[in-house]
Protein backbone atom coordinates (compact mmCIF):
# COMPACT_ATOMS: atom_id res chain seq x y z
CA UNK A 1 0.00 0.00 0.00
CA UNK A 2 1.66 3.41 0.74
CA UNK A 3 5.13 1.99 1.99
CA UNK A 4 6.18 1.64 -1.55
CA UNK A 5 5.51 5.32 -2.14
CA UNK A 6 8.65 6.64 -1.41
CA UNK A 7 10.94 7.58 1.66
CA UNK A 8 7.91 10.09 3.41
CA UNK A 9 4.41 9.51 2.24
CA UNK A 10 2.55 12.98 1.39
CA UNK A 11 -1.40 12.75 1.02
CA UNK A 12 -3.55 15.66 2.18
CA UNK A 13 -7.18 15.74 2.56
CA UNK A 14 -8.04 17.67 -0.36
CA UNK A 15 -10.77 17.64 -3.07
CA UNK A 16 -12.58 20.45 -2.97
CA UNK A 17 -9.39 22.82 -4.00
CA UNK A 18 -10.26 20.76 -7.37
CA UNK A 19 -13.08 22.32 -7.63
CA UNK A 20 -11.33 26.12 -7.41
CA UNK A 21 -8.89 24.57 -10.17
CA UNK A 22 -11.63 23.26 -12.12
CA UNK A 23 -13.93 26.42 -11.96
CA UNK A 24 -17.06 24.46 -11.50
CA UNK A 25 -19.29 24.08 -8.30
CA UNK A 26 -19.94 22.01 -5.30
CA UNK A 27 -23.30 21.01 -6.23
CA UNK A 28 -21.88 19.85 -9.97
CA UNK A 29 -19.00 17.97 -7.96
CA UNK A 30 -21.13 16.38 -5.48
CA UNK A 31 -23.70 14.87 -8.21
CA UNK A 32 -22.05 14.75 -11.23
CA UNK A 33 -19.22 11.84 -10.97
CA UNK A 34 -17.02 13.18 -14.43
CA UNK A 35 -17.02 16.76 -12.84
CA UNK A 36 -15.80 15.35 -9.39
CA UNK A 37 -13.65 13.11 -11.15
CA UNK A 38 -12.22 15.99 -13.37
CA UNK A 39 -11.56 18.08 -10.34
CA UNK A 40 -9.58 15.29 -8.31
CA UNK A 41 -7.98 14.99 -11.64
CA UNK A 42 -6.60 18.63 -12.15
CA UNK A 43 -4.88 18.08 -8.22
CA UNK A 44 -3.81 14.79 -9.59
CA UNK A 45 -2.08 15.85 -12.64
CA UNK A 46 -0.64 18.80 -10.43
CA UNK A 47 0.82 17.57 -7.32
CA UNK A 48 1.20 13.70 -7.78
CA UNK A 49 0.38 12.86 -4.08
CA UNK A 50 1.40 9.33 -2.61
CA UNK A 51 -2.40 8.67 -2.06
CA UNK A 52 -6.05 10.64 -3.02
CA UNK A 53 -9.18 11.03 -1.78
CA UNK A 54 -12.63 11.40 -2.98
CA UNK A 55 -14.18 14.18 -2.18
CA UNK A 56 -15.18 14.85 1.42
CA UNK A 57 -19.52 14.51 1.53
CA UNK A 58 -20.76 13.75 4.63
CA UNK A 59 -24.48 14.07 3.08
CA UNK A 60 -24.37 11.34 0.97
CA UNK A 61 -25.04 8.62 2.92
CA UNK A 62 -28.30 10.16 4.78
CA UNK A 63 -29.76 11.00 1.34
CA UNK A 64 -29.12 7.40 0.28
CA UNK A 65 -31.64 6.22 3.40
CA UNK A 66 -33.87 8.71 2.49
CA UNK A 67 -33.65 12.11 4.10
CA UNK A 68 -34.18 15.44 2.48
CA UNK A 69 -30.98 17.03 1.97
CA UNK A 70 -30.21 20.80 1.03
CA UNK A 71 -27.69 21.28 -1.87
CA UNK A 72 -26.92 25.13 -2.04
CA UNK A 73 -24.66 25.38 -5.39
CA UNK A 74 -20.93 25.88 -3.85
CA UNK A 75 -21.14 24.72 -0.48
CA UNK A 76 -21.30 21.75 1.37
CA UNK A 77 -23.85 19.65 1.29
CA UNK A 78 -25.65 19.40 4.75
CA UNK A 79 -29.27 17.25 6.15
CA UNK A 80 -32.65 19.44 6.23
CA UNK A 81 -34.47 17.47 8.36
CA UNK A 82 -33.79 14.56 10.86
CA UNK A 83 -36.80 12.17 11.16
CA UNK A 84 -36.01 9.81 13.08
CA UNK A 85 -36.94 10.10 16.95
CA UNK A 86 -37.86 6.45 17.70
CA UNK A 87 -36.86 3.25 16.50
CA UNK A 88 -40.17 2.85 14.40
CA UNK A 89 -38.95 5.44 12.68
CA UNK A 90 -36.32 3.39 11.24
CA UNK A 91 -39.31 1.10 9.03
CA UNK A 92 -39.35 4.71 6.93
CA UNK A 93 -35.57 4.62 5.70
CA UNK A 94 -34.48 2.61 2.61
CA UNK A 95 -31.65 -0.08 2.88
CA UNK A 96 -29.97 1.14 0.41
CA UNK A 97 -28.16 -0.52 -2.58
CA UNK A 98 -24.99 1.45 -3.13
CA UNK A 99 -25.39 0.25 -7.03
CA UNK A 100 -29.07 2.19 -7.32
CA UNK A 101 -29.60 4.16 -4.13
CA UNK A 102 -28.85 8.35 -3.78
CA UNK A 103 -25.74 9.49 -5.36
CA UNK A 104 -24.14 6.19 -4.03
CA UNK A 105 -23.36 5.25 -7.74
CA UNK A 106 -22.33 8.60 -8.81
CA UNK A 107 -19.26 7.77 -6.02
CA UNK A 108 -18.69 4.34 -7.00
CA UNK A 109 -17.94 5.56 -10.12
CA UNK A 110 -15.68 8.35 -9.11
CA UNK A 111 -13.44 5.96 -7.24
CA UNK A 112 -13.91 3.35 -10.23
CA UNK A 113 -12.22 6.08 -12.58
CA UNK A 114 -9.78 7.45 -9.90
CA UNK A 115 -8.28 3.64 -9.74
CA UNK A 116 -8.12 4.10 -13.62
CA UNK A 117 -6.15 6.50 -13.97
CA UNK A 118 -4.37 7.58 -10.66
CA UNK A 119 -1.60 5.58 -10.27
CA UNK A 120 -1.53 6.19 -6.64
CA UNK A 121 -3.33 4.68 -3.58
CA UNK A 122 -6.79 5.63 -3.95
CA UNK A 123 -8.86 6.35 -0.67
CA UNK A 124 -12.87 6.73 -0.58
CA UNK A 125 -14.46 8.32 2.04
CA UNK A 126 -17.70 6.78 3.98
CA UNK A 127 -19.07 8.35 6.99
CA UNK A 128 -19.07 6.45 10.37
CA UNK A 129 -21.99 5.27 12.17
CA UNK A 130 -22.29 7.65 15.12
CA UNK A 131 -22.11 10.36 12.80
CA UNK A 132 -24.61 9.28 10.54
CA UNK A 133 -26.99 8.21 13.40
CA UNK A 134 -26.47 12.32 14.35
CA UNK A 135 -27.54 13.04 10.90
CA UNK A 136 -30.60 10.86 11.04
CA UNK A 137 -31.74 11.59 14.20
CA UNK A 138 -30.56 15.29 14.60
CA UNK A 139 -26.48 15.61 16.25
CA UNK A 140 -28.63 16.88 19.93
CA UNK A 141 -30.57 14.16 20.09
CA UNK A 142 -27.94 11.12 19.40
CA UNK A 143 -25.83 12.82 21.53
CA UNK A 144 -28.62 12.86 24.52
CA UNK A 145 -29.51 9.60 23.36
CA UNK A 146 -26.08 8.05 24.90
CA UNK A 147 -27.27 9.04 27.96
CA UNK A 148 -31.17 9.01 28.04
CA UNK A 149 -32.30 6.69 25.84
CA UNK A 150 -29.14 3.62 24.71
CA UNK A 151 -31.88 1.24 23.41
CA UNK A 152 -32.70 3.69 20.63
CA UNK A 153 -29.51 4.99 19.62
CA UNK A 154 -28.20 1.36 19.53
CA UNK A 155 -31.56 0.24 17.08
CA UNK A 156 -30.11 3.63 15.18
CA UNK A 157 -26.62 2.63 15.05
CA UNK A 158 -27.20 -1.06 13.90
CA UNK A 159 -29.10 0.78 11.06
CA UNK A 160 -26.20 2.97 10.19
CA UNK A 161 -23.63 0.20 10.36
CA UNK A 162 -25.54 -1.92 7.68
CA UNK A 163 -25.74 0.99 5.69
CA UNK A 164 -22.29 2.09 5.76
CA UNK A 165 -20.52 -1.59 5.46
CA UNK A 166 -22.52 -1.88 2.25
CA UNK A 167 -21.69 1.03 0.84
CA UNK A 168 -18.17 0.32 2.22
CA UNK A 169 -17.87 -2.93 0.42
CA UNK A 170 -19.20 -1.24 -2.60
CA UNK A 171 -16.23 0.99 -2.78
CA UNK A 172 -13.71 -1.44 -2.28
CA UNK A 173 -15.35 -3.46 -5.42
CA UNK A 174 -14.96 -0.85 -7.50
CA UNK A 175 -11.52 0.19 -7.07
CA UNK A 176 -10.86 1.62 -3.59
CA UNK A 177 -7.27 0.46 -2.06
CA UNK A 178 -8.35 2.18 1.19
CA UNK A 179 -11.87 2.89 2.90
CA UNK A 180 -11.52 6.10 4.92
CA UNK A 181 -14.24 6.25 7.86
CA UNK A 182 -15.18 10.01 8.80
CA UNK A 183 -16.70 10.02 12.71
CA UNK A 184 -16.50 13.48 13.28
CA UNK A 185 -19.30 13.26 15.41
CA UNK A 186 -17.79 10.90 17.96
CA UNK A 187 -14.84 13.88 18.82
CA UNK A 188 -18.32 14.62 21.30
CA UNK A 189 -18.04 11.27 23.35
CA UNK A 190 -15.53 10.07 26.35
CA UNK A 191 -13.57 7.18 25.84
CA UNK A 192 -16.46 4.69 27.24
CA UNK A 193 -19.33 6.14 25.28
CA UNK A 194 -16.84 5.93 22.21
CA UNK A 195 -16.45 2.61 22.63
CA UNK A 196 -20.05 1.66 23.14
CA UNK A 197 -21.60 4.22 20.56
CA UNK A 198 -18.89 3.93 17.59
CA UNK A 199 -15.84 2.15 17.69
CA UNK A 200 -17.94 -1.12 18.30
CA UNK A 201 -19.66 -0.54 15.20
CA UNK A 202 -16.57 0.58 13.38
CA UNK A 203 -14.29 -2.36 14.31
CA UNK A 204 -17.45 -5.04 12.96
CA UNK A 205 -17.49 -2.45 9.36
CA UNK A 206 -13.69 -3.07 9.21
CA UNK A 207 -13.49 -7.03 10.13
CA UNK A 208 -16.02 -7.24 7.21
CA UNK A 209 -14.11 -5.46 4.95
CA UNK A 210 -10.93 -6.86 2.89
CA UNK A 211 -9.87 -3.12 2.46
CA UNK A 212 -7.64 -1.61 4.96
CA UNK A 213 -9.49 1.23 6.78
CA UNK A 214 -8.25 4.35 8.22
CA UNK A 215 -10.31 6.32 10.98
CA UNK A 216 -11.07 10.49 10.78
CA UNK A 217 -12.33 12.03 13.83
CA UNK A 218 -11.77 15.73 13.60
CA UNK A 219 -11.02 17.70 16.52
CA UNK A 220 -9.04 16.92 19.70
CA UNK A 221 -9.35 13.39 19.85
CA UNK A 222 -6.09 13.12 22.44
CA UNK A 223 -8.71 11.00 25.00
CA UNK A 224 -9.64 8.71 21.86
CA UNK A 225 -7.04 7.22 20.36
CA UNK A 226 -6.55 3.82 22.34
CA UNK A 227 -9.86 3.50 21.28
CA UNK A 228 -9.42 4.43 18.03
CA UNK A 229 -6.53 2.01 18.01
CA UNK A 230 -9.36 -1.04 19.28
CA UNK A 231 -11.22 -0.80 16.26
CA UNK A 232 -8.28 -3.00 14.18
CA UNK A 233 -8.16 -0.03 11.68
CA UNK A 234 -5.38 0.24 9.67
CA UNK A 235 -4.82 3.31 10.17
CA UNK A 236 -5.92 6.92 12.19
CA UNK A 237 -6.17 10.15 10.98
CA UNK A 238 -5.66 13.25 13.54
CA UNK A 239 -6.57 16.36 12.99
CA UNK A 240 -4.42 19.23 14.11
CA UNK A 241 -5.28 20.01 17.39
CA UNK A 242 -3.76 16.31 18.44
CA UNK A 243 -0.51 15.96 19.67
CA UNK A 244 1.77 14.70 17.05
CA UNK A 245 3.68 13.64 19.51
CA UNK A 246 1.29 12.44 21.82
CA UNK A 247 -0.28 10.57 18.83
CA UNK A 248 3.04 8.83 17.74
CA UNK A 249 3.53 7.34 21.45
CA UNK A 250 -0.14 6.69 21.73
CA UNK A 251 -0.59 4.89 18.35
CA UNK A 252 1.31 1.32 17.90
CA UNK A 253 3.88 1.41 15.30
CA UNK A 254 2.47 -1.15 12.87
CA UNK A 255 -0.71 1.12 12.55
CA UNK A 256 -0.15 4.15 9.77
CA UNK A 257 -0.63 7.50 10.77
CA UNK A 258 -2.13 10.39 9.11
CA UNK A 259 -1.62 14.39 9.92
CA UNK A 260 -1.52 17.02 10.79
CA UNK A 261 -1.01 20.15 9.36
CA UNK A 262 -3.73 22.76 10.65
CA UNK A 263 -5.54 22.83 6.73
CA UNK A 264 -7.14 26.16 7.87
CA UNK A 265 -4.05 28.56 9.50
CA UNK A 266 -1.39 26.97 7.90
CA UNK A 267 -2.44 25.13 4.66
CA UNK A 268 -5.75 27.17 3.14
CA UNK A 269 -4.58 30.93 4.84
CA UNK A 270 -1.07 30.48 6.15
CA UNK A 271 1.93 31.90 4.21
CA UNK A 272 4.90 30.04 2.82
CA UNK A 273 7.36 30.37 6.28
CA UNK A 274 4.34 28.51 8.51
CA UNK A 275 3.89 26.10 5.39
CA UNK A 276 7.70 25.20 6.15
CA UNK A 277 7.71 25.31 9.64
CA UNK A 278 4.91 22.76 9.70
CA UNK A 279 6.37 20.71 6.98
CA UNK A 280 9.53 20.85 8.71
CA UNK A 281 7.80 19.38 11.94
CA UNK A 282 6.05 16.81 10.58
CA UNK A 283 9.10 15.58 8.13
CA UNK A 284 11.36 14.81 11.29
CA UNK A 285 8.64 13.02 12.74
CA UNK A 286 8.36 11.05 9.47
CA UNK A 287 11.74 10.33 9.70
CA UNK A 288 11.22 8.76 12.95
CA UNK A 289 8.43 6.87 12.71
CA UNK A 290 7.40 3.97 10.15
CA UNK A 291 4.27 4.24 9.12
CA UNK A 292 3.67 8.07 8.58
CA UNK A 293 1.97 9.67 6.08
CA UNK A 294 2.06 13.32 6.08
CA UNK A 295 -1.33 14.74 5.86
CA UNK A 296 -3.39 17.43 6.68
CA UNK A 297 -5.28 17.40 9.59
CA UNK A 298 -8.65 17.74 8.15
CA UNK A 299 -10.14 18.77 4.92
CA UNK A 300 -8.83 21.84 3.09
CA UNK A 301 -11.37 24.52 2.44
CA UNK A 302 -12.56 25.01 -1.40
CA UNK A 303 -10.57 28.73 -1.20
CA UNK A 304 -7.64 27.24 0.17
CA UNK A 305 -4.59 29.18 -1.42
CA UNK A 306 -3.61 26.98 -4.65
CA UNK A 307 0.06 28.96 -4.05
CA UNK A 308 0.24 27.35 -0.35
CA UNK A 309 -0.89 23.91 -2.22
CA UNK A 310 1.98 24.24 -4.74
CA UNK A 311 4.46 25.58 -1.97
CA UNK A 312 4.06 22.54 0.33
CA UNK A 313 4.24 19.95 -2.15
CA UNK A 314 7.37 21.67 -3.36
CA UNK A 315 8.71 20.99 0.02
CA UNK A 316 8.81 17.23 -0.95
CA UNK A 317 10.41 17.57 -4.26
CA UNK B 1 -31.00 25.55 51.31
CA UNK B 2 -31.63 22.19 50.62
CA UNK B 3 -33.73 22.57 47.50
CA UNK B 4 -31.08 24.52 45.99
CA UNK B 5 -28.00 21.58 47.01
CA UNK B 6 -31.12 19.50 44.87
CA UNK B 7 -31.82 21.80 42.10
CA UNK B 8 -28.07 21.54 41.94
CA UNK B 9 -27.96 17.47 41.47
CA UNK B 10 -30.65 17.72 39.19
CA UNK B 11 -28.99 20.07 36.89
CA UNK B 12 -25.82 18.40 36.87
CA UNK B 13 -27.80 14.80 35.88
CA UNK B 14 -29.72 16.55 33.37
CA UNK B 15 -32.93 15.58 35.49
CA UNK B 16 -35.21 18.22 32.74
CA UNK B 17 -38.70 17.71 34.78
CA UNK B 18 -37.35 16.97 38.58
CA UNK B 19 -35.67 20.37 38.10
CA UNK B 20 -38.79 22.24 36.52
CA UNK B 21 -41.24 20.57 39.46
CA UNK B 22 -38.61 22.08 41.62
CA UNK B 23 -38.18 25.48 40.37
CA UNK B 24 -41.95 26.20 39.86
CA UNK B 25 -42.01 25.00 43.99
CA UNK B 26 -39.71 27.04 45.22
CA UNK B 27 -39.54 30.59 42.75
CA UNK B 28 -42.50 32.67 44.85
CA UNK B 29 -40.59 31.43 48.22
CA UNK B 30 -36.75 31.95 47.11
CA UNK B 31 -34.77 35.17 46.15
CA UNK B 32 -34.51 34.61 42.01
CA UNK B 33 -30.97 35.52 42.23
CA UNK B 34 -30.35 32.26 44.47
CA UNK B 35 -31.95 30.21 42.20
CA UNK B 36 -29.85 31.81 39.32
CA UNK B 37 -26.98 31.44 40.87
CA UNK B 38 -27.62 28.00 41.55
CA UNK B 39 -28.00 27.42 37.95
CA UNK B 40 -24.44 29.44 37.15
CA UNK B 41 -22.35 27.58 39.82
CA UNK B 42 -24.06 24.12 38.48
CA UNK B 43 -22.42 25.07 34.90
CA UNK B 44 -19.71 26.45 36.08
CA UNK B 45 -18.54 22.90 38.29
CA UNK B 46 -19.53 21.25 34.95
CA UNK B 47 -17.38 23.45 33.26
CA UNK B 48 -14.57 22.93 35.30
CA UNK B 49 -15.62 19.16 35.22
CA UNK B 50 -15.24 19.57 31.26
CA UNK B 51 -12.10 21.43 30.98
CA UNK B 52 -10.31 18.12 33.25
CA UNK B 53 -12.08 16.03 30.58
CA UNK B 54 -14.25 14.33 33.51
CA UNK B 55 -17.34 14.48 31.35
CA UNK B 56 -18.26 15.42 28.01
CA UNK B 57 -20.50 16.86 25.40
CA UNK B 58 -23.37 14.25 26.26
CA UNK B 59 -23.25 15.30 29.98
CA UNK B 60 -23.08 19.27 29.18
CA UNK B 61 -25.93 18.70 26.64
CA UNK B 62 -28.53 17.21 29.34
CA UNK B 63 -27.59 19.41 32.22
CA UNK B 64 -27.76 22.67 29.32
CA UNK B 65 -31.36 21.25 28.32
CA UNK B 66 -32.48 21.32 32.29
CA UNK B 67 -31.32 25.55 31.90
CA UNK B 68 -33.54 25.83 28.58
CA UNK B 69 -36.42 24.38 30.27
CA UNK B 70 -36.24 26.92 33.52
CA UNK B 71 -35.05 30.19 31.70
CA UNK B 72 -38.69 30.53 30.61
CA UNK B 73 -39.45 30.19 34.19
CA UNK B 74 -36.96 32.46 35.72
CA UNK B 75 -36.83 35.14 32.61
CA UNK B 76 -40.17 37.55 33.89
CA UNK B 77 -38.25 37.25 37.61
CA UNK B 78 -34.98 37.89 35.78
CA UNK B 79 -36.23 40.64 33.65
CA UNK B 80 -38.51 42.59 36.29
CA UNK B 81 -34.75 42.98 38.68
CA UNK B 82 -32.76 43.85 35.83
CA UNK B 83 -30.45 40.81 36.07
CA UNK B 84 -28.96 40.79 32.51
CA UNK B 85 -25.72 41.80 31.78
CA UNK B 86 -24.64 42.56 28.09
CA UNK B 87 -27.01 41.53 24.80
CA UNK B 88 -24.77 39.24 22.60
CA UNK B 89 -26.27 37.65 19.52
CA UNK B 90 -25.24 34.12 18.72
CA UNK B 91 -25.22 31.74 15.87
CA UNK B 92 -23.86 29.17 13.68
CA UNK B 93 -22.11 30.60 10.32
CA UNK B 94 -24.41 29.83 6.96
CA UNK B 95 -23.24 26.63 5.52
CA UNK B 96 -23.25 25.07 8.84
CA UNK B 97 -26.05 23.39 10.39
CA UNK B 98 -24.13 22.42 13.59
CA UNK B 99 -26.21 23.75 16.65
CA UNK B 100 -24.78 21.88 19.99
CA UNK B 101 -21.74 23.62 20.75
CA UNK B 102 -23.45 27.05 19.76
CA UNK B 103 -26.39 25.98 21.89
CA UNK B 104 -24.32 25.01 25.03
CA UNK B 105 -22.84 28.23 24.92
CA UNK B 106 -26.47 29.92 24.63
CA UNK B 107 -27.42 28.06 27.94
CA UNK B 108 -23.94 28.94 29.63
CA UNK B 109 -24.19 32.62 28.96
CA UNK B 110 -27.70 32.87 29.75
CA UNK B 111 -27.18 31.23 33.57
CA UNK B 112 -24.45 33.85 33.81
CA UNK B 113 -27.07 36.64 33.11
CA UNK B 114 -26.43 37.54 29.58
CA UNK B 115 -29.34 38.31 26.94
CA UNK B 116 -28.61 35.66 24.26
CA UNK B 117 -30.67 36.31 21.41
CA UNK B 118 -29.77 32.61 19.39
CA UNK B 119 -30.56 33.00 15.71
CA UNK B 120 -29.49 29.46 15.34
CA UNK B 121 -27.86 27.68 12.55
CA UNK B 122 -27.02 28.40 8.74
CA UNK B 123 -27.45 32.01 9.58
CA UNK B 124 -26.15 34.53 6.90
CA UNK B 125 -23.90 37.41 7.29
CA UNK B 126 -26.93 39.50 6.91
CA UNK B 127 -28.70 38.30 9.48
CA UNK B 128 -26.08 38.57 11.97
CA UNK B 129 -25.65 42.36 11.24
CA UNK B 130 -29.49 42.88 11.37
CA UNK B 131 -30.30 41.23 14.26
CA UNK B 132 -27.12 43.14 16.30
CA UNK B 133 -28.59 45.71 15.19
CA UNK B 134 -32.02 45.32 15.87
CA UNK B 135 -31.17 44.13 19.22
CA UNK B 136 -29.18 46.52 20.38
CA UNK B 137 -26.40 44.37 21.17
CA UNK B 138 -22.52 44.69 22.26
CA UNK B 139 -21.45 41.33 21.43
CA UNK B 140 -21.36 39.13 18.00
CA UNK B 141 -20.69 35.20 18.78
CA UNK B 142 -20.07 33.36 15.88
CA UNK B 143 -19.58 29.53 15.95
CA UNK B 144 -18.66 27.46 12.86
CA UNK B 145 -17.62 23.34 13.36
CA UNK B 146 -16.41 23.09 9.70
CA UNK B 147 -13.24 24.03 8.59
CA UNK B 148 -15.19 24.58 4.71
CA UNK B 149 -17.18 27.68 6.90
CA UNK B 150 -14.47 29.10 8.92
CA UNK B 151 -13.74 32.00 6.17
CA UNK B 152 -17.47 33.17 7.24
CA UNK B 153 -16.46 34.09 10.06
CA UNK B 154 -13.70 36.27 8.83
CA UNK B 155 -16.35 37.30 5.73
CA UNK B 156 -18.21 38.69 8.43
CA UNK B 157 -15.61 41.07 10.20
CA UNK B 158 -14.72 41.86 6.44
CA UNK B 159 -18.42 43.12 6.77
CA UNK B 160 -17.82 45.34 9.46
CA UNK B 161 -15.05 47.03 8.90
CA UNK B 162 -16.51 48.13 5.04
CA UNK B 163 -19.53 48.94 6.81
CA UNK B 164 -17.43 51.32 9.49
CA UNK B 165 -19.11 49.35 12.25
CA UNK B 166 -16.11 47.27 13.37
CA UNK B 167 -16.14 49.30 17.07
CA UNK B 168 -19.87 48.80 17.84
CA UNK B 169 -19.67 45.33 18.27
CA UNK B 170 -17.01 42.99 20.40
CA UNK B 171 -16.95 39.89 18.20
CA UNK B 172 -15.84 36.57 19.46
CA UNK B 173 -15.69 33.17 17.78
CA UNK B 174 -15.82 29.46 18.26
CA UNK B 175 -15.85 26.02 17.07
CA UNK B 176 -13.78 23.26 16.81
CA UNK B 177 -11.10 23.84 14.17
CA UNK B 178 -11.42 27.44 15.34
CA UNK B 179 -8.24 29.05 17.30
CA UNK B 180 -6.71 31.78 19.05
CA UNK B 181 -4.82 31.75 16.00
CA UNK B 182 -7.66 31.68 13.83
CA UNK B 183 -8.61 34.22 15.67
CA UNK B 184 -6.15 36.78 15.55
CA UNK B 185 -5.80 36.40 11.59
CA UNK B 186 -9.23 37.30 10.67
CA UNK B 187 -9.20 40.27 13.40
CA UNK B 188 -11.80 39.08 16.05
CA UNK B 189 -11.61 40.55 19.30
CA UNK B 190 -11.56 37.28 21.15
CA UNK B 191 -11.07 33.17 20.78
CA UNK B 192 -13.74 30.93 23.02
CA UNK B 193 -12.50 27.78 22.59
CA UNK B 194 -15.45 26.04 25.28
CA UNK B 195 -18.86 27.92 26.56
CA UNK B 196 -17.03 27.83 29.69
CA UNK B 197 -14.01 30.06 29.19
CA UNK B 198 -16.33 32.21 26.69
CA UNK B 199 -18.15 32.90 29.66
CA UNK B 200 -15.23 33.64 31.91
CA UNK B 201 -13.99 35.91 29.43
CA UNK B 202 -16.72 38.06 28.95
CA UNK B 203 -17.22 38.18 32.50
CA UNK B 204 -13.85 39.35 33.01
CA UNK B 205 -14.41 42.31 30.44
CA UNK B 206 -17.84 43.11 31.90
Amino acid sequence: MMENLGSIAVAPLMGLPGITLSKTTVKDNFENADVQFRSLALLYERYHPDAMFTMMDLSLEAEACGIEIMKPENRGFSVRHHPVKKIDDLRNLKSPNPLHEGRMPMALKVIENMSKHFDCTNIAYVIGPFTLACLLAGASYAIRSVLKDKDFLAHILHYSKRVIYGFAKALSENGANIICILEPSAGALSPEQFKANSAVYIKEIIDGLTVPVILHICGDTNVLLDEMVGTNCWGISIDSQVSVKHAVEQIPKDLYLFGNIDPVNVLAYGDFNEIDTAVLELREMANKRENYVISSGCDLPMDTNIDNLDHFFKCFE
Amino acid sequence: MEELKELSEFIKSGEVEKSVDLVRGIIDKLDTKKIVNCMTESMRELGDRFEKKQIFIPELLVASDVITELMPILEPYIQKKKMHKKTIVLGTVEGDMHEIGKNIVSVVLKAEGYNVIDLGTDVSSNTFLQAASDEDAEIVGLSTLMTTTMFIQRDLIVRLNEMNIRSNYFVIIGGAPTSQKWADKIGADAYGEDAFSTAKYLNDMQ
